[in-house]
C-alpha cells in the first residue's frame, strides 16, 4: 500500500483560511481586552525633548499613555543568531521608551492603550513630541561613515577563503571585476504583525505570530525578569514571514507591558507602513566581485567582497552573502570579506534566503558575464567548474545534482537554441533574452523534539512548538507520523504554535521539514515500538510471542506478514490495556561538529524575458528551474514553496525595493501600492520541477529544505536573460524601465 | 483616524450645504479618501456620504454620451456604448486599479483622487500641498512619480488618474451643482496647477459637487487607445501613460489627433501642439517619432523622473500606432 509520504495532499488548513475561519492574531478578542496604537518618530537621528500627553490622555477612553517616564526599564536580551546557545529571538538590542535616544525613524516614542481601537490610534495621533534631529545615517555608500566588522557571526564565517587570490588573478586568461547591488527590501507579508498579551499575576500569554514561540518566550522571560515557565506565547496561523516574524521585536516587548500596566488583555497591530519602520529588512548589499578563469573556463580565482550595514546599536550578519560564494564552483584562490556599517534603520532580518538570495545575483551574474567575455556557453562554464567536494572545507557533499539539474532544466527550456549573442533573438517587436544561473542553498537539521499521541478511539495527535507560516506544516508531518506509525492520515492531526509543545527551533532557514519532521519520525515510529511490545507481551492478543521484525502495521492494525489473518487494531492494544491514550517523544540530534559531510541542495534557473524595442517594457516569456532537494514529502505543497520562491526572485529581480529618503532616513514607498511586489500579471508560466534525488546522509528523514531555493539564484537568471535580449547588464536591482533605456 | 460625524443624505442641496461647511468632506466610493482619513492626511469634522444622491448611470445623448459622477470606475467599463464610441475611456478604466477597487471607485472620485507623491502620503514628512508652507522633500528627494510638467518650485506632484487623461484628450466636460448652481466647465480647466498654493486642487467651490461627465462624440474618440507603461504589470498607478485618437484621411494620413499623457503632469496633460503637428502625418514610426519629440519641449525633469520624457515620447508613438489600429 502507497504511503502518505510522496502523496500531494491539499493543505489541510485550506478551508479555513480561504473561508476566514482560521484566526489570526490580529482576529483574537478576549474578555476586557483594550488596544494600543504608537506614536512614533518623524526624524530618525537625535532625542525626545518634549511630550505632552495631556489631550491624548483626556480623550473619552484613553486608559493610559505609556512614556519613557512612565514605564519600568526592561532587561536587556542578546541578539546572537545561529550562534551555539543562541536561544533568544530579540530583533535588536535596543528598546524603545526606555530612554531619549531616537535612532529611526518611525521608532516608538509612546504607547497609547484605549478600550476601542479606534480611539487608541486617534489619540496616538494628538501625543505631541518634539524632538531634536541630526542628520541621519542612511546611505551605505556615503564614505563618512566609518565601516566595521560584523559584531556576531553565523555558524559558518562570511570571511575566509584559500589559496592565493592575487596569483589566481594574474594567473588568469580573463577577469571580471564588477560590483553589483542588492536593494533594501522588506518582507511584506500579508497578515500585518500583531500581538496580543494576557497576564494572570506573574504569569503571561502572549499571542503572536512569530515563528519561533519558545525563543520569544524566553525573550519576554529576560525582559521582563521572569523565570521561562511563566510565559507562554501562542500562535496558530502566520500568515506569511519570510524571516521577519521570527524575532521578537520591541513592539512585542511593549505590548506586553502595556497589558501589565493597565491590567487588561491588549491588543496592538502594526499597520502596513509600521511593518516598514520595526519589524525587519533586508539590507542594502553592495557585492564587488572579482573572477578570473583560464581560456577554456575554469576559474583561477574568485573573490566576493561585500559592504553592508546593520543598525545603530547593532552589528549581527543577517545576510549572510558571502559564504557560500566559496563553496559553489571548484576554485582554488578564493577570497571573501564581510564589512558593515551603522545605518539609521531599526534592526535589519533575515528575509527568504537572507545569504544566497542576494549572493547569487552578484556571484551568477558576474558568472554570466565571464561566460560572454569567454565566449563560452553559461551553461557550460558552470559545468566546468562543478566540484564533488565543497572546495571550502573539503568534504565531500552528501549529494550535489547541480549538473543534473542543468541537464534536466535546459532540455524543457530548449537552451540548445539559444543564440549566444545579445540582441540576436526577436519576436515581432519584442528582443528575446535566455538567462541561467545556478542555486545553493544550505540544508540543515537542527535538535527539535516532537510528541505522537494515539487515543483509544484510533486518532493520533502529533505535536511540535513549531508553525505554519502558510509552508504546509499543518499537512506534511500528519504525512510523515502516518506513515512511521502505520495509521491513515486523515486520522493525524498536527498541532503546533505553543511554547508549551516540546522544543522546536525557529522556522526558518528551510529547516523545519528537515527538523521538525525527522523529530515527529522518530517519536512516531517510538510510539509504534511501544505499542507493539504491548501487543507481544499480551496474552489476548492475537500476535502474542511473535517477531516484532515479522509485524507490519498498516491503518492503524499490526498484523504478521507470514499470516495476515492474524492482526491486532491499535484500538484493541489500548482497550485491553483500559488506556485512553498512549504516547512518545522523539528528537532528532545536533549533527556532530566532525561531520563527514558537506549538505546543500542545489539547482538550476532558466529565464526568458522580453523587451518591447521601443518602449522598453519587460515581461517575462517563460521560466523553467529544477531542484535537487533530496526526498519530497509532498509534490504539491513543495512544487508551491518552488513557484512562490521564483515569484520572489521576480519581484526582486524586477520591481522590489524599499526607497529611502536619505535625508529624512525614512522609507518613503512604505505600502503595497508603492512597493512594488509582484502582480499574477506579471508572473509567466512557471515549470518548477525536482529531479529524484535520494540522500539517506542529510538527516532521518532525507529531505533537504525547499522554502528559499526558488528565489536564489532567479534574480540572477533574469538579469541574465535581459542582458542576452538588450546587451545592457543591469548590475543593480531592481531592473526597472529607467536603467533600461538609460 | 480622528473622530467624525457623518450623514447620507438623499437631497443634494441638503448634500452642498453640509459639504460647504468647513471641516466637512465629501466621501464617494472612498477608495481614496478613507485612505486618507486613516493614515491621517485629511482629517473631517464631518463626512458627507453621497451615494444618496441620483448621480448615476449612463446615457447616449445628442451631445455624446453622460456619465453620472456616482457611477462606479466597473459599470462605465462595462458600457457597451462607451466601448464602442470612446475605447480609450474604457481601456484607461480597465488599466486603473483592481477589478475590486473599480467596483467601488467612481467616476467623479477617481477625477478628484490625491496625488500619489509619497510625500503627501506620508505623516511624518514636509509636504505643501498636505501642510502648506512646510516645504516640498519630492523635489530632490524619491521623485520617481512626480510630474515633469506644470510644476512650480513648490509642488510637482502629479495627478494620478488614468481615466482623466483619457478624458482631458476628448473634450470632456464636466458638470457640477453647488450652493452657487449649477455649472459646465471644459474637464481642462478643472484641475489648477499648484503654483503657490498647491494645497489648492481644482477650481470647485465649497459644497460644489461634480453631477456628471459629457463626453462628445467624434471620429477620433471612436479610434482611440490607451496606452499605459508601469513597474508592474497591473494594479499600479502609471510611470507615463498615453490617450490617442485620430481620425484618418482616405490616404491613411491623420486628420485630426487627440493626444494627452499622464504621469507627467500635475494635471491631467493635453498636447495641443503635438495635435496640431500630428495633423497630416502618416501612420509609421518614422514619421510620428519626430513630432512626438515635441512633446519634450517645457519639460522640468529632476534627478529620479527625467527617464520619463523619453518614455512618454516612445508612448505616444506607440499609442498613435495602437490608435491607428482600431478599426
Ligand atoms: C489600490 C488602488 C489602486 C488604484 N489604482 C489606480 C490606477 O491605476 N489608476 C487610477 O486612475 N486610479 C487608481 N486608483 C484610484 C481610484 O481610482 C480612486 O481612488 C477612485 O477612483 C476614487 O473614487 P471614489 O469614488 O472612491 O472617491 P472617494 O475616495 O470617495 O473620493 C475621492 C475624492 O473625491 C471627492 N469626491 C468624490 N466624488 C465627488 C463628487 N461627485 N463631487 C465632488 N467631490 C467628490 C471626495 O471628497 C474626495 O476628495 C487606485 C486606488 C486604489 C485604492
Ligand atoms: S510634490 Fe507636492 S505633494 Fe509632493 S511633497 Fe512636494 S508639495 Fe507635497
Amino acid at each position: 500500500m502507497a504511503g502518505a509520504v510522496g502523496q500531494p495532499l491539499e493543505r489541510a488548513d485550506g478551508a479555513s483560511k480561504v473561508t476566514g475561519a482560521a484566526r489570526y492574531t490580529a482576529d483574537l478578542s478576549f474578555p476586557g481586552m483594550v488596544y494600543a496604537a504608537l506614536a512614533q518618530s518623524p526624524i530618525a537621528s537625535g532625542r525626545l525633548v518634549g511630550l505632552d500627553a495631556t489631550e491624548a490622555a483626556a480623550m473619552p477612553g484613553v486608559l493610559q499613555v505609556l512614556t519613557k517616564d512612565n514605564v519600568p526599564r526592561l532587561a536587556p536580551c542578546p541578539i546572537l543568531l545561529g550562534e551555539e546557545g543562541h536561544i533568544h529571538s530579540a530583533g535588536q538590542s535596543f528598546m524603545p521608551l526606555q530612554d531619549d535616544r531616537i535612532f529611526y525613524s518611525g521608532q516608538p516614542l509612546a504607547l497609547v492603550v484605549a478600550v476601542r481601537r479606534e480611539t487608541a490610534l486617534a489619540a496616538a495621533a494628538r501625543v505631541r513630541l518634539t524632538t531634536e534631529g541630526a542628520p541621519p545615517a542612511a546611505e551605505l555608500a556615503d564614505p563618512r561613515i566609518p565601516e566595521f566588522d560584523p559584531l556576531d557571526r553565523w555558524e559558518d564565517r562570511q570571511e575566509g577563503g584559500r589559496g592565493d587570490l592575487a596569483l589566481g588573478l594574474a594567473d588568469a586568461a580573463v577577469g571580471i571585476d564588477a560590483t553589483y547591488v542588492t536593494v533594501l527590501q522588506h518582507h511584506n507579508c500579508m497578515e500585518p504583525h500583531a500581538t496580543v498579551a494576557l497576564w494572570d499575576g506573574d504569569l503571561v500569554t502572549v499571542y503572536d505570530p512569530t515563528t519561533w514561540v519558545q525563543g520569544m518566550q524566553r525573550t519576554i522571560a529576560t525582559w521582563f525578569g521572569l523565570p521561562d515557565d511563566h510565559v507562554r506565547v501562542v500562535q496558530h496561523f502566520v500568515g506569511g514571514s519570510f524571516g521577519g516574524k521570527g524575532p521578537a521585536w520591541p513592539h512585542v516587548a511593549l505590548t506586553t507591558l502595556a497589558a501589565r500596566l493597565v491590567r487588561r488583555p491588549v491588543q496592538l497591530v502594526l499597520s502596513r507602513r509600521q511593518t516598514f519602520e520595526m519589524v525587519g529588512h533586508r539590507p542594502r548589499v553592495e557585492h564587488h566581485l572579482q573572477l578570473g578563469a583560464t581560456g577554456d573556463g575554469r576559474l583561477t580565482a574568485l573573490a566576493h567582497y561585500a559592504l553592508t550595514h546593520s543598525s545603530p546599536f547593532d552589528g549581527r550578519v543577517v545576510a549572510p552573502v558571502t559564504k557560500t560564494s566559496r563553496k559553489l564552483y571548484a576554485c582554488p584562490n578564493v577570497l571573501t570579506t564581510y564589512r558593515m556599517k551603522h545605518l539609521n534603520l531599526a534592526g535589519p532580518f533575515t528575509m527568504r534566503a537572507p545569504g544566497e538570495a542576494p549572493g547569487l545575483f552578484a556571484l551568477e551574474s558576474a558568472m554570466d558575464e565571464l561566460a560572454y567575455a569567454l565566449n563560452i556557453d553559461p551553461v557550460a562554464l558552470r559545468l566546468a567548474n562543478d566540484t564533488t567536494t565543497d572546495p571550502d572545507n573539503g568534504r565531500p557533499w552528501s549529494s550535489r545534482s547541480l549538473a543534473r539539474c542543468f541537464a534536466a532544466a535546459a532540455t524543457r527550456f530548449g537552451w540548445d537554441r539559444r543564440a549566444p549573442h545579445p540582441g540576436s533573438m526577436r519576436r515581432g517587436d519584442w528582443q528575446v533574452g535566455w538567462g541561467t544561473a545556478s542555486m545553493a542553498y544550505d540544508s540543515r537539521t537542527v535538535p527539535t523534539a516532537a510528541r505522537v499521541v494515539l487515543f483509544n478511539d484510533g486518532r493520533v495527535l502529533a505535536e511540535s512548538a513549531t508553525c505554519d507560516q502558510g509552508t504546509g506544516s499543518y499537512t506534511v508531518f500528519p504525512q510523515i507520523a502516518a506513515d512511521a506509525l502505520g495509521v491513515p492520515v486523515e486520522r493525524v492531526r498536527f498541532a503546533l504554535g505553543d511554547s508549551a509543545m516540546p522544543t522546536a527551533p525557529i522556522s526558518a532557514g528551510s529547516m523545519t521539514m528537515s527538523s521538525v519532521g525527522s523529530a515527529v519520525q522518530a517519536a512516531a515510529t517510538r510510539l509504534r515500538g511501544q505499542l507493539l511490545r504491548l501487543a507481544l507481551e499480551d496474552a489476548d492478543s492475537p500476535l502474542k510471542g511473535a517477531m516484532p521484525a515479522t509485524i507490519d502495521a498498516v491503518d492503524g492494525v499490526f498484523s504478521r506478514r507470514d499470516a495476515p489473518q492474524w492482526r491486532d487494531p491499535f484500538v484493541a492494544i489500548l482497550a485491553r490495556r483500559s488506556l485512553d491514550h498512549l504516547e512518545a517523544t522523539g528528537q532528532v540530534k545536533p549533527v556532530p561538529t566532525e561531520d563527514k559531510y558537506s549538505r546543500y541542495s542545489f539547482g538550476a534557473h532558466f529565464a526568458e524575458v522580453l523587451v518591447h524595442a521601443e518602449s522598453g517594457e519587460l515581461r517575462l516569456g517563460r521560466y523553467v528551474a529544477a531542484f535537487g532537494a533530496g526526498r519530497i514529502i509532498n509534490p504539491r505543497l513543495a512544487h508551491s514553496q518552488l513557484i512562490g520562491g521564483i515569484v520572489w526572485g521576480i519581484g526582486m529581480a524586477l520591481s522590489e525595493e524599499s526607497r529611502l529618503d536619505t535625508r529624512l532616513g525614512r522609507v518613503m514607498n512604505a505600502s503595497l501600492a508603492d512597493y512594488l511586489v509582484p502582480v499574477q500579471a506579471d508572473i509567466p508560466e512557471i515549470d518548477a520541477f525536482f529531479v529524484d534525488e535520494a540522500d539517506p546522509d542529510l538527516n532521518p528523514i532525507g529531505t533537504k529544505g525547499v522554502g528559499e531555493i526558488g528565489t536564489i539564484g532567479s534574480a540572477a537568471a533574469i538579469a541574465n536573460a535581459v542582458f542576452h535580449a538588450t546587451g545592457k547588464r543591469i548590475r543593480d536591482l531592481p531592473i526597472t524601465r529607467d536603467k533600461l533605456m538609460a | 483616524m480622528q473622530p467624525f460625524s457623518y450623514s447620507s443624505p438623499a437631497d443634494p442641496r441638503v448634500a452642498m450645504a453640509e459639504a460647504a461647511v468647513p471641516g466637512a468632506e465629501v466621501l464617494a466610493g472612498g477608495t481614496d479618501m478613507m485612505q486618507l482619513m486613516k493614515e491621517g492626511q485629511r482629517s473631517p469634522r464631518h463626512v458627507v456620504d453621497i451615494n444618496g444622491l441620483p448621480y448615476r448611470g449612463i446615457a447616449v445623448t445628442a451631445e455624446g454620451i453622460r456619465i453620472g459622477a456616482l457611477t462606479r470606475l466597473s459599470e462605465a467599463a462595462e458600457d457597451q456604448a462607451l466601448r464602442q464610441g470612446w475605447p480609450v475611456v474604457v481601456e484607461a478604466l480597465e488599466a486603473s486599479a483592481s477589478p475590486q477597487v473599480r467596483n467601488l471607485a467612481t467616476m467623479g472620485g477617481n477625477l478628484l483622487q490625491r496625488t500619489r507623491c509619497l510625500y503627501f502620503r506620508d505623516w511624518a514628512t514636509p509636504c505643501n500641498k498636505r501642510q502648506p508652507g512646510s516645504g516640498c522633500p519630492a523635489l530632490d528627494g524619491q521623485n520617481r512619480n512626480n510630474a515633469v510638467f506644470g510644476g512650480s518650485d513648490r509642488c510637482i506632484a502629479t495627478h494620478a488618474s488614468d481615466l482623466a487623461v483619457a478624458l482631458v484628450a476628448l473634450d470632456t466636460l464636466v458638470l457640477t451643482e453647488g450652493p452657487n448652481g449649477p455649472r459646465r466647465l471644459p474637464l481642462a480647466d478643472l484641475h489648477r496647477l499648484p503654483g503657490d498654493s498647491p494645497q489648492v486642487e481644482t477650481v470647485l467651490q465649497p459644497g460644489e459637487l461634480i453631477t456628471a461627465l459629457v463626453i462628445p462624440a467624434s471620429a477620433a474618440a471612436r479610434r482611440s487607445r490607451y496606452l499605459k507603461l508601469r513597474d508592474r504589470a497591473s494594479f499600479e498607478w502609471a510611470l507615463v501613460s498615453a490617450a490617442a485618437g485620430i481620425d484618418l484621411d482616405t490616404g491613411g494620413n491623420i486628420r485630426e489627433a487627440r493626444l494627452a499623457v499622464g504621469g507627467v503632469g500635475t494635471k491631467p496633460w493635453r498636447l495641443p501642439r503635438i495635435e496640431q503637428a500630428l495633423i497630416g502625418a502618416r501612420l509609421s514610426p518614422e514619421a510620428l517619432r519626430p513630432v512626438a519629440e515635441l512633446a519634450g519641449e517645457g519639460a522640468r525633469p529632476r534627478n529620479g523622473n527625467a527617464f520619463k520624457v523619453e518614455l512618454m515620447k516612445r508612448a505616444i508613438v506607440r499609442a498613435l500606432l495602437a490608435a491607428g489600429e482600431v478599426t
